[in-house]
């Protein structure tokens, strides 16, 4: 692997794959591990393989998808991500009260999509999160458009009806 | 700014999975941004919540696993190969008994008993390196150089190769001028890669300073 390569296209997707790995793994501990050992593998990659690849990005996506699901497989009990790991967001100036708010109803968002099949889950991640084409999560899922689409109405769907019985216990502005 | 029916139809399409990504990032903008009315909080709660999760990072201190050091070392230690080859290579150039630079001293009896062979000392570039017999005098040592001179007696020297002393000289001025550009071309090669090994240091400084 080339250092410029691995520099300009590889280390800046860092954060994604540590995301995409916490969706799956849901234990911010096996998504470092797996973001270091995917990063591993491509820095020793041949140089013939880093030739063929096309997509960085979706290759190293592809790549922390198996990694994690193999984690996933071999455990019999997911651990919970802690909450903290997740939240990641700070409004403007905000209240300790308005913050612990906030985390609290993100939190809830994340179990929700953390409880739909697992498709439709890393579906929904990789568009409404990483932001991603519906080819770009085909090829990174290794499933057809129609399926990426399928899975993504479905999850959205599921998530809209469970938010709509949580009860909102105050107004959500900035 | 979106009005309400935009934001209504925008969200219709959203959950029908039929929005472009620039849609669906105006949304989150939106709920990130605006006063939300109050038929939008749920949406409110999920696109905040969806934009939350998309700043989530990996810790500070598991994101390297591989490090510019070892290219930096692998540089470094391939100067101070080239280095140490040049210091070899001038050593034995100047210690070894059946040099040609000793049968030209043996060759021109007129240059007895006085016969020497200064070695300028290398002065930029790195490899420039120059062979003056002290006796020919249209070739003057360089100001600010350290001569260093190594004396020869004439009378323990080997047979000659070399008839003439002027094209003893000459070849070893070529052989030289030959190391010295392999050499400088090696230099410049490490250089090259020294200097992009600083930009990545100097960016991975300015990555953990923003993240800091």
């Amino acid at each position: 692997m080339n250092w410029t390569i691995f520099h300009q296209q590889i280390f800046p997707i860092r954060h994604k794959l540590y995301r995409f790995a916490l969706r799956i793994t849901g234990s911010v501990h096996e998504a470092e591990d797996v973001v270091q050992e995917v990063m591993e593998r491509v820095w020793k990659s041949p140089a013939e393989q880093s030739a063929a690849v096309q997509n960085w990005e979706a290759w190293c996506m592809t790549l922390t998808r198996n990694r994690s699901l193999d984690k996933t497989r071999a455990q019999t009990q997911r651990r919970a991500a802690p909450i903290d790991s997740l939240a990641g967001y700070s409004a403007d100036n905000p209240t300790p009260a308005q913050e612990t708010e906030f985390r609290d109803m993100a939190d809830r968002v994340r179990r929700l999509m953390q409880h739909l099949p697992e498709k439709q889950r890393l579906v929904m991640h990789l568009r409404d999160i990483e932001e991603l084409s519906y080819e770009e999560i085909a090829t990174v899922l290794e499933i057809s458009l129609d399926q990426v689409k399928v899975n993504l109405h479905r999850a959205r769907k599921a998530v809209r009806e469970k938010l709509l019985t949580t009860e909102i216990t105050a107004p959500f502005n900035p | 700014m979106k009005n309400k029916p935009d934001i209504a139809d925008l969200l219709d399409r959203y959950w029908e999975g039929e929005t472009t990504l620039e849609e669906e990032r105006r949304l989150k903008e939106f709920f990130a941004t605006e006063p939300v009315p109050e038929q939008f909080q749920q949406e409110a709660l999920l696109f905040r919540a969806l934009r939350a999760q998309q700043s989530v990072q990996m810790p500070a201190g598991r994101e390297m696993i591989v490090s510019p050091r070892s290219t930096f070392r692998l540089a470094w230690a391939a100067a101070a190969s080239v280095a140490l080859l040049l210091c070899a290579g001038i050593w034995w150039w100047t210690t070894r008994p059946d040099s040609t630079v000793k049968a030209v001293a043996q060759a021109t009896p007129e240059h007895k008993p006085a016969q020497e062979i200064i070695i300028q000392a290398p002065d930029k570039p790195l490899a420039s390196v120059e062979i003056v017999p002290v006796t020919t005098p249209k070739v003057a040592p360089k100001k600010n150089t350290r001569p260093r001179k190594v004396h020869h007696q004439p009378e323990a020297l080997p047979p000659d190769t070399y008839e003439d002393p002027e094209k003893a000289l000459e070849e070893i001025k070529a052989v030289l001028a030959l190391v010295s550009t392999k050499i400088n071309k090696s230099k410049q090669e490490i250089d090259k890669g020294l200097h992009e090994v600083e930009a990545v240091d100097i960016l991975f400084k300015k990555k953990k300073e923003t993240n800091g």
